[in-house]
């Protein structure tokens, strides 16, 4: 387990300083994929850093399993190893040990261009004592692992970005880490290849039991391989929760708009801006959230006939997070004012999440 | 043979063991001067890019006062370095006359700015392959050589050929002072004597060695660009 609290984190420049971090609180479970999503600037590079101490916070304290407990205070970093109780101010030495048991992977995958894939691998593993058969082993153990066996002697410069970035997974993985950290992974990636590193992320999850925290501004990634995701807004974490829950009742203004970029729904918000006869034909233009209880239901046609009103469908959308179904819909509701209420009503008692988008 | 040479450059024919003995001076102190300045501005210019704000080894006070220290001798110009630096040499190598007084200050013409050039090929390293490694749990030491000399090889052998060159430049000035080698072999033979012939040798024999070590640094650094030297295949 991961446990961040309490990390603040302020850069200090000459001009102005820049808050990059306020308490955050996060936890991360062994085994977990753990997505942080927010804007560039909102601090999710930063508070991963955090994690492995590339970037040292001002104030609070990490705790990471197998490892231990790093706390700030006065300034001051004082590392309790797991189990004891004597502390001591964190030295370099000890983050080297964090730093071998914390995978790293970047946006610009970051490999040595003058060593060939084999050497970049195996880059973590020299001098730590092991002998050049058993970083061979290793090395051509891993790159089966991430399916580029024949690409050993290769150069990055003759891979694709897919390629690159199995290498570089390939390299965080070395010594066996337990926690992958990645920083905007597919974010350069085209996005078949980012569809092939995020099965092969998923993949490792399940079969090293590997714990990932991944960063990215793209929804989409969260939606695909994600367990768990908290949203950060000014280096804050706004919203946090398990990403079904999360994408099926969004409740800060970011988070909706994230949610409503990945499905789709933000359409509706062009078609407003651009003032389509679509939507201002009248009546009650709502946006409508199924989630796992209501996704299967008529509702649509059951409120017509019930209330007597027109149900005019301006957006629609069906997708699987972690197996389950949640649908989104965009509806314009024609007819008395009461009866438009009416029906807003029922659907809310009958599981679906209304938003009155604009009244006509 | 003699004879075709004697014919088109018969003063230089006529000293020839001045000519050889200059060529030979000359290239002592290129050697040693040029191995000493490698070690040195090496060392300086990893220093800087360590210590400087943001760096791997952030110090605020050995970064000043090395770039200091770098700018103020790279704006002395080389002629006036020479003449100043007469006491401290005459300190160290007990002469300031010889190849023997030309070594030290070509190493203080040479160093800042060969610690500039490989200041500046260490910055063309990407930061985010410096913050690899860090996040791999590599130490310092690791970084500089494992990231820094190692990714910067290319740019490194084109500074150092590039500084290479100008230091034969500095070699021929200190000669004009006194230091002996083809310079001072042009200025008291050819143009004293009014040789024309031993000017013109001179220049080409230059100009060989100047283009020789141009042609070797560009084709180094082109086969170790997005590639290892000595490339070896894993089966």
């Amino acid at each position: 387990m991961i446990e961040l609290s309490h990390i603040s984190k302020t850069y200090i420049a000459p001009d102005k300083n820049v808050i990059a971090l306020k308490d955050v609180n996060i936890q991360v479970e062994a085994g977990q994929v753990y997505g942080i999503v927010g804007y560039s600037g909102a601090g999710k590079s930063t508070l991963v850093r955090c994690i492995n101490f590339l970037e040292r916070p001002d104030a609070g304290s990490i705790r990471i399993d197998g490892f231990g407990t790093i706390e700030i205070q006065d300034g001051k970093a004082l590392y309790t190893r797991e189990g004891e109780t004597q502390t001591a101010v964190l030295s370099e030495k000890h983050l080297k040990t964090l730093r071998r048991d914390l995978g790293m992977i970047f946006q610009h995958f970051n490999l040595l261009d003058r060593n060939t894939v084999f050497d970049n691998i195996a880059y973590p593993l020299k001098y730590t004592g092991k002998t050049k058969e058993q970083i061979r082993d290793r090395v051509l153990e891993l790159l089966d692992l991430v399916d580029l066996r024949d690409k050993v002697n290769a150069y990055p410069s003759e891979l694709s970005g897919g390629q690159k970035q199995r290498v570089a997974i390939a390299r965080a993985l070395a010594n066996n880490p337990k926690i992958l950290l990645s920083d905007e992974a597919t974010s350069a990636l085209d996005p078949d290849a980012t569809e092939s590193i995020l099965k092969l992320l998923k993949d490792l999850n399940r079969k090293l039991n590997l714990t990932i925290v991944l960063i990215t501004h793209e929804m989409a990634v969260v939606k695909s391989i994600c367990d768990r995701v908290a949203v950060m807004e000014e280096g804050r974490v706004v919203e946090e929760g398990d990403v079904y829950e999360v994408f099926s009742k969004p409740q800060q203004a970011i988070t909706k708009k994230f949610v409503n970029t990945s499905s789709g729904m933000g359409q509706i918000n062009r078609l407003i801006r651009e003032n389509s006869s679509v939507v201002n034909a009248g009546g009650t233009l709502v946006q409508c959230t199924f989630s796992k209880d209501s996704v299967g239901e008529a509702l649509v046609s059951d409120v017509s006939r019930r209330f007597g009103v027109n149900v005019n469908i301006i957006l629609g959308n069906v997708e699987l997070l972690q197996g389950n179904p949640l649908g989104g819909l965009v509806v314009l509701i024609d007819g008395d004012e009461e009866k438009r209420e009416a029906v807003i009503e029922y659907l809310r008692a009958h599981d679906v999440r209304v938003e009155v988008i604009a009244r006509g | 043979m003699a004879e075709w040479l004697a014919s088109i450059m018969p003063n230089v024919m006529s000293y020839t063991d001045k000519f050889l003995d200059s060529c030979q001076a000359t290239g002592q102190m290129f050697l040693i001067a040029g191995g000493l300045t490698f070690v040195f501005g090496a060392f300086f210019g990893i220093l800087l890019t360590v210590t400087r704000p943001g760096g791997i080894a952030e110090n605020k006070v050995v970064y000043r006062i090395v770039d200091l220290i770098t700018n103020i001798f790279r704006s002395i110009p080389f002629v006036i370095l020479l003449i100043f630096l007469i006491p401290l040499t005459r300190l160290i190598v007990g002469t300031a006359i010889g190849v023997k007084g030309a070594i030290v200050p070509l190493v203080f013409g040479a160093v800042p700015f060969f610690t500039r050039q490989v200041e500046v090929a260490l910055a063309g390293v990407d930061p985010g392959k410096v913050e690899a490694a860090t996040a791999m749990g590599s130490g310092k030491l690791g970084i500089i050589f494992r990231v820094y000399l190692h990714e910067a090889v290319p740019d490194l052998i084109r500074v150092v050929t590039v500084t290479a060159i100008s230091l034969i430049g500095l070699t021929t000035m200190a000669g004009a002072v006194g230091a002996g080698g083809i310079g001072s072999f042009a200025i008291n033979y050819g143009q004293n004597l009014h040789h024309q012939d031993i000017v013109n040798v001179c220049v080409v024999v230059l100009l060989v060695f100047v283009s020789l070590l141009q042609t070797i640094g560009n084709t180094l650094a082109r086969r170790t660009t997005n590639h290892a030297l000595f490339h070896k295949n894993i089966k």
